[in-house]
């Protein structure tokens, strides 16, 4: 923006010069006072941002459009167009409606692109053309404008699609902003609860000190309230744990030095589950049953004396018996297994003892080396 | 990995109950030393005390222990007219549970009864106790399930026994199907081969060592070693020779296991009389060196009942001297203490199967 500034600034054109700001009392067209008419609202339309009020847009384009009734501004005006100015200072009121149009347009994010380089190119572009249409001159803005709107034309899918994703993005950030300030919110709720609790613990020390020294407690009545007071602070401080650090010795103040970090993983957690939600459900969790090392025919390419009379038989096919199954089964068996050497699988199982040995084992991924203990609690004892 | 291995190796058979060689002997070694410094100190406090000590089984005599009552469950099992599956769990059962215990404190003659009744139960083949009460002499119904909870627990509660009988039916069709090889062969070597599986496997660790189907490519090697070529191709095809050839090289070592037992042995062994004259040494002395306490396990096993029976009765204590923690806590007797004591082990041991036998 910085670059263009100074072409900018001096090619500003009539155009710019008549809308200043909303004024403050009477309207610039009907010179009525806001003393005399207490609800004067002003209203501007986006197409050349000149004020008038409210009377005024009824009284000339209720009829049906009309031109502009500033005598420098020949644009035509529609009463929809019509609407009621967010900024006191039209410029900026205009500058941000064109920003809006232009993000609108050009929404592409970051992903999109290859590397950083292509975006901030991007955003320059994109900067450059908002800059030639807020603050060029006639011949800059309309050039401008026509860019835009064949960029518009010409990638009309591709920004649809962004914007979707956008919505998207927006709500999942509302979603998570929502879940955090919850959060929060618990998270006050029980320091306040806990600081409650130590201040009653606080509160009872005076009342044991007296018991204390009514029993008639060795030592001197400093040193019981001193020791009291320490069994107090240790309780306190378990029950504040590290986030609430006591309000006992509030005269050290430790407080700065704990800067809690809490609410950082929420963050990331749903990204997790993201790939999760994106596959299709298998209700086996990956499990897979296709053998590899033989093909499972249908069950007439085998024979077997014994299956004879479950396949012929209508007494053993009525009540439903597959041979399907038994033939799956058999060949399972027959290859299950067959390349488990377990003298390699389980050579490590005799250094890692007992069940505790096997938990480490898995935890460090090893699957052959279960480490088994064998002794049993005996059931005579 | 092959999905099918990856399945093979979710199962109990895989993750509890497969060692290698030497971790096995170290478990039967370790068994071994606890039951004998168990029983001995138990006979030093039994009055009057035992002294001397008498000899102890070593490791390698309860392994021939093991293997004798193998043989002797499978003997019975014909009696109880049992499926070849289930004869074979309840071996297994056996095998297993000796693992961890030994010989000398629990009596094999009883376990054997109680692992055909259980093996019966684990595969869903419901039988009545009663049955086996009347096949067998000298036998009744508390015998059998006086040792039933501590077999379950001895086998870690591991029901699911993966045998290798169904495993040769599929590797059949399968050669049936590829039609390499005419039928008479193929029954031949089936017969066989089923013939080696029903025994062979049973009274050797193969169960511990191999997987199943490793088990049946073997004992059908011993049968027919092309079919067991034809199958591997079949099996390795695209996968490279090296995998193949070190597959080939587990399935050697099992077979060479399983050819020391043939089947043959069933019948020749109760005939032979240098191996009944060695089991009757070894059972001469098994009666010296018996655990004591675990002799009588349908008396121990009642004696827990009652236990367990008295234990939420609280003795109902006059009103005045009613302690309210001890009404909340239980009545603060020894049992609960020691029971707590027990509990509190366990949990600082933090393994859920509790403390050594040791300690």
């Amino acid at each position: 923006m910085s670059r263009r500034l100074a072409t900018g600034a001096a090619t500003r054109t009539t155009a710019t010069e008549t809308l200043l700001e909303i004024p403050a009392n009477s309207c610039p067209v009907c010179k009525r006072n806001r003393y005399l008419n207490p609800d004067l609202t002003f209203l501007i339309n986006p197409e050349c941002y000149h004020p008038m009020c409210s009377n005024c847009v009824t009284n000339i384009f209720s009829k049906g459009p009309a031109q502009c009734p500033y005598a420098t501004c020949g644009k035509t005006l529609r009463q929809r167009g019509f609407r009621s100015a967010f900024f006191k200072d039209l410029t900026v009121e205009r500058e941000v409606d064109i920003r809006q149009r232009v993000q609108a347009v050009f929404n592409m994010t970051q992903d999109d692109f290859e590397t950083l380089r292509d975006y901030n190119d991007y955003l320059q572009q994109v900067e450059d053309l908002t800059f030639d249409l807020v603050q060029g001159g006639e011949a800059e803005r309309r050039k401008a404008e026509g860019e835009l709107l064949a960029y518009e034309q010409k990638h009309r899918e591709e920004i649809e699609k962004n914007k979707k994703r956008g919505r998207e993005a927006e709500s999942q950030r509302k979603q998570r902003d929502a879940a955090t300030a919850e959060a929060a919110r618990q998270r006050r709720l029980e320091e306040q609860r806990e600081e409650e609790r130590a201040r009653a613990e606080e509160k009872t020390i005076n009342a044991e000190v007296m018991e204390a020294l009514a029993r008639g407690e060795p030592g001197s009545a400093a040193e019981i309230t001193e020791r009291i007071v320490a069994q107090k602070r240790a309780k306190v401080a378990e029950i504040a744990g590290s986030h609430f650090p006591s309000l006992l010795n509030s005269s050290t103040t430790t407080t700065s030095s704990l800067l809690s970090i809490r609410g950082l993983k929420d963050r990331s957690a749903p990204r997790e589950d993201d790939d999760y939600y994106l596959k299709p459900y298998d209700a086996f969790a990956g499990l897979d049953l296709h053998p590899t090392r033989y093909e499972l025919r249908g069950a007439d390419a085998y024979s077997h004396p014994w299956l004879e009379d479950a396949r012929t038989r209508d007494d053993h096919r009525v009540p439903g018996y597959s041979t399907h199954e038994y033939v799956a089964r058999a060949l399972f068996d027959a290859f299950a297994g067959l390349g488990v050497a377990v003298a390699d699988d389980k050579a490590d199982a005799q250094r890692a003892a007992g069940t505790v040995g096997a938990e480490t084992a898995a935890a460090t991924g090893r699957t052959g080396g279960m480490g088994l203990k064998m002794e049993v609690e005996d059931v005579f004892v | 990995m092959a999905t099918e291995d990856a399945r093979y190796r979710q199962s109990s058979q895989y993750r509890l109950w497969s060692f290698t060689p030497s971790h096995l002997s170290t478990l039967r070694e370790k068994t071994n030393t606890l039951a004998r410094t168990h029983i001995s100190n138990r006979m030093r406090a039994s009055d009057p005390p035992v002294d001397p000590l008498p000899d102890f089984l070593t490791p390698a005599e309860e392994y021939q222990m093991l293997n004798h009552f193998t043989l002797e469950l499978l003997r019975a099992a014909p009696y109880c007219k049992l499926p070849t599956d289930i004869q074979a769990t309840a071996a297994i059962f056996l095998r297993r549970f000796y693992v961890t215990n030994s010989v000398m404190t629990y009596p094999p003659q009883e376990l054997i009864k109680t692992c055909l009744f259980f093996g019966c139960k684990a595969e869903g083949y419901f039988m009545r106790v009663q049955k086996i009460t009347d096949t067998f002499p000298n036998t009744t119904s508390e015998m059998i399930l006086a040792a039933e909870y501590v077999l379950c627990q001895g086998i870690r509660f591991a029901f699911d026994v993966r045998h290798p009988f169904r495993a040769l039916e599929g590797a059949v069709m399968e050669l049936r199907r590829l039609g390499d090889f005419d039928d008479d062969r193929i029954n031949r070597a089936h017969k066989r081969t089923r013939e080696i599986l029903k025994f062979s496997p049973l009274v050797t660790d193969v169960y511990f060592h191999y997987t199943p189907s490793q088990i049946m490519y073997a004992a059908m090697a011993i049968a027919d070693e092309g079919l067991v070529h034809r199958m591997m191709r079949e099996a390795f095809a695209g996968q490279g020779e090296e995998m193949k050839d070190k597959i080939w090289g587990v399935i050697e070592n099992c077979r060479a296991m399983l050819e020391k037992e043939p089947p043959e042995k069933m019948s020749t062994y109760w005939n032979d009389p240098e191996s009944t004259k060695a089991i009757k040494v070894l059972r001469k002395k098994l009666v010296k060196c018996r655990d004591p306490d675990r002799v009588d396990l349908v008396a121990l096993q009642k004696a827990r009942r009652e236990q367990a029976a008295q234990k939420p009765k609280p003795k109902p204590k006059p009103k005045g001297e009613s302690n309210g923690d001890e009404k909340v806590f239980g009545n603060g007797n020894g049992n609960t203490l020691e029971r707590e004591a027990k509990r509190r082990k366990v949990a600082a041991d933090g393994d859920i199967f509790g403390p050594p036998l040791g300690a």
